[in-house]
């Protein structure tokens, strides 16, 4: 399977005149885990928002399973199958830790406000299945226990996970996830690589944002490197480890500060 | 009349009144810069300015006409009086309502702000009675008639009064370090902080300023138009559309969106249909609104923060 | 605030009992119009509640789609002649209808703008009351209207309209408790929460916000043309600003995102609002006009200072958390 799920081409977004992301081209694979990395304000997060609909570009164009988005809104894009995570959550917190993943069933679900006023037949199958379908989310995670507590009783770490399972409710073929790691102890990164690998097996192509080199090297099958809004480097871990560009774009900034220590932690032990 | 000079008459009424929804707008930009908050009791603070002015210059009747009240100031003392009441009422307001409410959402304080507006009204209601008042024209003497057109001594002061006070206000932002640190404020607020600006007693500041602006707005007008108990209501709307059509931020904005409602308003009430009048203010703000949004919502500045940016 | 099925089930059966109990204890014809204005009251608030407390939009121009159920109403039963039912049906459609087309850009603002847009609307809404005396008798009104009736059954007496009122409004009741607690309610919340977030997990959210609101129309609609049955006649002066703000303040007292706690601001407010009317004047010797109003001011504020999420849920969440707080300390 070598298909192109994602394509960018010469994406561009401006915001009055800063350009926050400047001529980025680039292909996702189906089933592959492709890194985003950059230093602060490289445009990230806005090449997300991008691709997730929150913004349309001033110029370029994505095609998601060949198709072109133009201006599709962000509820199209996860009902094609496309989901995404936030860097700082976002996650509903009027709600329990079930009915937030329940939300993300919405793509998936059809009954509407007449069916659900009366309370046919019909609504009552969907709410079921929607339950049920949500609880597996849920357990997958690791956080069944706690499904029916308000989100804003878990830990950060705990927050992000819902999150995670949010978006693995609406079915993705693609998953954006904006910097999973952040925030987290090092015992819940070991969790989520774990969890991003389960979820690469179940056919999912995953991108992700993410300042932990440590998780990305490890994780990524393919990286990209942005660095003021460009394209500097697009590679496997080890040749991005190795590109003077990028070391340069990190100068200053200790590019691998974690892999150094894993490779020295190695040389010891061994 | 000439075709010519009833126009000009309407650009003089039109002045005059667009000078009082200026002011009053400026009363909403003051507080919304520096807190974010929409006041809408504002323009009962415009009455409330207005009748302490009449009830410490002339006998009034107060409290369902149990007491009547006879300081008997002499005009300009009962005035700037009238003034620092209101402005010390618009602080006391904030210290009651808004500062206990500090980490309320927008629908909170937006219902704070109208239960401000109902407990204001009921006061003066209480106060003064349903009674229309007004106080003397500032200085006697017949009309100017310039090319055919009316323009009496009171519209000169309300004129007069709003260039002065913008002067001032211009002269207290941009030359004071107290004006400085509001505009700080109002610039970015967390910014503010760390620089040892004392949030709080700023924001305490911009309700007793905007309190004060109000009531030096709902007193000019008291000679010409009388006020009661509610006419604080459509102060209030009128004056929130003139700051909106200002882009809500900027006190020229405010100004000018002042003037130009008022323009629009005497244009359309003179020229289209009287009954419409108070109408018109509300359909510039939608033809505003939708204009603004079509281009801003989608890259907005509040789409962008809501994006995690 | 959630409840679960069971509670809202015993809730509705309390308050379904109540209601058939109630009149015995009435004496007299104020008493009755009392209750059956907090139906009609319910039936707005529970609708406003859905939009406000749920979907986190403010509308301060509620009273314009009563007002439009109302004149709508008068004027096919009255100028028409048609059956009174048909009335209802078609106010609530064209009310729905008008909804929908004001909503689509008007739900596009946000927070302050958008209580700014919707009072607007109520104060455009009144003028063309005013103005267009020949649609609406201006500020006569409409008169004449009939009673409701359903073939044969005609509601009359107050004490019959009590019956219609309240059965109505207990199945706005129901439809609405049904949709909270469901794929629908849960994208309201969503969108209250977070908008992006919201879009981001495949809700549509334009469309429930106007879909809301459409619905919180028809309700305000059937309320409005109930009011018009009932009363005969119609006036502008039911359906001023003012009365879209008292709706609002129903709702925050009562409690924002419940509707249980619509139904508990409308009959609180309705029934403060009578007390302070009788009372106030005797306080104050020859105290006239609404000054009650004083009061609402100052209630409002300390609610929301104090219990921003309204009497009933806030009082509740505060309940729970000192529970769980002493069952802790153990």
């Amino acid at each position: 399977m070598t298909d192109t799920i994602l394509q960018a081409t010469h994406l561009k977004k401006e915001f009055g005149g800063v350009i926050a992301v400047n001529n980025v081209s680039f292909d996702v694979l189906r089933g592959e885990i492709f890194a985003v990395i950059g230093p602060n304000g490289a445009g990230k997060t806005t090449l997300f928002n991008l691709i997730s609909g929150a913004y349309t570009p001033t110029t370029g164009e994505i095609r998601f399973a060949g198709k072109p988005l133009d201006r599709a809104r962000p509820h199209t894009r996860t009902k094609l199958g496309m989901a995404r995570t936030f860097q700082n959550l976002r996650l509903f917190n009027n709600m329990s830790v079930l009915e937030n993943v329940m939300v993300g069933r919405h793509a998936r679900s059809r009954y509407g406000i007449l069916e659900a006023a009366l309370r046919l037949p019909t609504a009552t199958r969907e709410e079921n299945a929607i339950r049920d379908a949500a609880m597996q989310c849920v357990a997958r995670v690791g956080l069944a226990e706690r499904a029916n507590e308000l989100v804003g009783n878990l830990s950060f770490g705990g927050q992000r996970l819902v999150e995670i399972a949010r978006a693995v409710a609406t079915e993705p073929k693609l998953l954006l996830l904006d910097e999973p790691g952040a925030g987290l102890t090092r015992h819940e990164v070991e969790g989520l690589d774990t969890l991003i690998h389960d979820l690469r097996r179940d056919g999912m192509t995953v991108i992700l944002v993410e300042h932990n080199m440590e998780l990305v090297m490890g994780i990524a099958d393919r990286v990209m490197v942005l660095d003021y809004g460009q394209k500097i480097a697009e590679g496997t871990p080890p040749q991005i480890q190795q590109n003077k560009r990028v070391i340069a774009a990190y100068l200053g900034e200790e590019p691998f500060p974690a892999l150094r220590m894993e490779a020295h932690d190695d040389a010891t032990s061994s | 009349m000439a075709l010519e000079s009833q126009i000009l008459q309407f650009i003089f009424a039109g002045i005059t009144v667009g000078s009082i929804y200026a002011l009053i707008a400026l009363g909403f930009v003051v507080i919304h810069n520096v807190t974010g908050i929409v006041n809408f009791a504002q323009g009962d603070f415009a009455m409330l300015g207005a009748l302490i002015a009449v009830t410490l210059t002339e006998k009034t009747p107060i409290f369902n006409r149990v007491f009547i009240a006879e300081f008997n100031l002499p005009l300009p003392l009962g005035i700037a009086l009238a003034v620092l009441i209101t402005g010390a009422l618009g602080a006391i307001f904030y210290l009651l309502a808004i500062r206990p409410a500090h980490n309320a959402s927008i629908v909170s304080l937006i219902i704070i702000t109208i239960g401000a507006h109902f407990a204001l009204q009921g006061a003066a209601l209480i106060t003064w009675a349903a009674d229309p008042y007004s106080l003397p024209r500032f200085t006697t003497g017949g009309p100017l008639e310039i090319m055919g057109a009316i323009l009496t001594r009171q519209n000169l002061w309300v004129i007069g009064v709003t260039i002065a006070l913008l002067l001032l206000l211009y002269l207290f932002f941009e030359r004071t370090i107290l004006g400085k640190a509001l505009r700080a404020c109002a610039i970015n607020r967390t910014a503010a902080r760390l620089m040892g600006i004392n949030i709080d007693r700023m924001a305490l500041l911009s309700f007793a300023l905007s309190a004060a602006i109000g009531a030096i707005a709902g007193i000019v007008i008291t000679p010409a138009n009388s006020m009661s108990y509610d006419s604080g209501t459509f102060l209030s709307l009128k004056g929130f559309v003139a700051a909106i059509l200002g882009g809500m931020n900027s006190a020229t904005g405010a100004v000018i969106g002042g003037l130009v409602l008022g323009i629009l308003e005497t244009f359309g009430a003179g020229m289209i249909s009287s009954g419409y009048k108070d109408a018109i203010a509300f359909i510039v703000l939608f033809f505003v609104l939708f204009i603004r949004m079509s281009g801003i919502i989608k890259l907005g500045k509040s789409q962008v923060e809501e994006a995690g940016l | 605030m959630q409840f679960s099925k069971r509670t809202n089930l015993i809730a509705f059966v309390a308050l379904g009992i109540a209601l058939a109990v109630i009149p015995n204890f009435l004496t007299n014809n104020y008493q009755i119009s009392i209750m059956i204005l907090i139906a009609l009251y319910t039936i707005l608030t529970v609708g406003l509640s859905l939009l406000m407390g749920y979907a986190g939009q403010i509308s301060l121009g509620q009273a314009v789609f009563y007002g439009m159920g109302g004149y709508i109403t008068a004027w096919i039963t009255v100028k028409m002649g048609l059956p009174p039912l048909v009335g209802m049906l078609v106010a609530a459609i064209i009310t729905g209808a008008f909804a929908y087309v004001v909503g689509i850009p008007m739900l596009r603002l946000r927070g302050n703008y958008l209580a700014m847009a919707t009072l607007g609307l109520n104060v455009i809404f009144e003028l063309v009351v005013l103005q267009e005396t020949a649609w609406t008798g201006g500020p006569d009104g409409f008169q004449g209207i009939p009673k409701f009736s359903l073939g044969d059954l005609v509601f009359k007496t107050d004490r019959e309209v009590y019956v219609l009122v309240w059965i109505i409004a207990l199945i706005v009741i129901v439809l609405s408790l049904n949709i909270v607690n469901s794929r629908v309610g849960r994208a309201l919340r969503a969108v209250h929460a977070s908008e992006i977030a919201a879009e981001m997990n495949g809700v549509d959210t334009a469309h429930y916000k106007v879909a809301v609101l459409v619905l919180s129309a028809v309700y305000a609609s059937i309320a409005g043309s109930l009011y018009a049955f009932w009363n005969g006649i119609i006036s502008p002066s039911v359906y001023h600003l003012t009365f879209s703000i008292e709706l609002v303040v129903m709702v925050a007292i009562g409690g924002l995102a419940s509707v249980w706690g619509a139904i508990f601001g409308a009959a609180g407010v309705t029934l403060l609002a009578e007390f302070l009317r009788n009372v106030l004047p005797q306080l104050l010797r020859g105290a006239s006009g609404e000054q009650e109003i004083i009061a609402f001011g100052v209630i409002l504020i300390l609610v929301m200072i104090f219990l921003p999420e309204g009497l009933t849920t806030g009082s509740l969440i505060r309940i729970r958390k000192w529970r769980a707080d002493r069952a802790s300390a153990k």
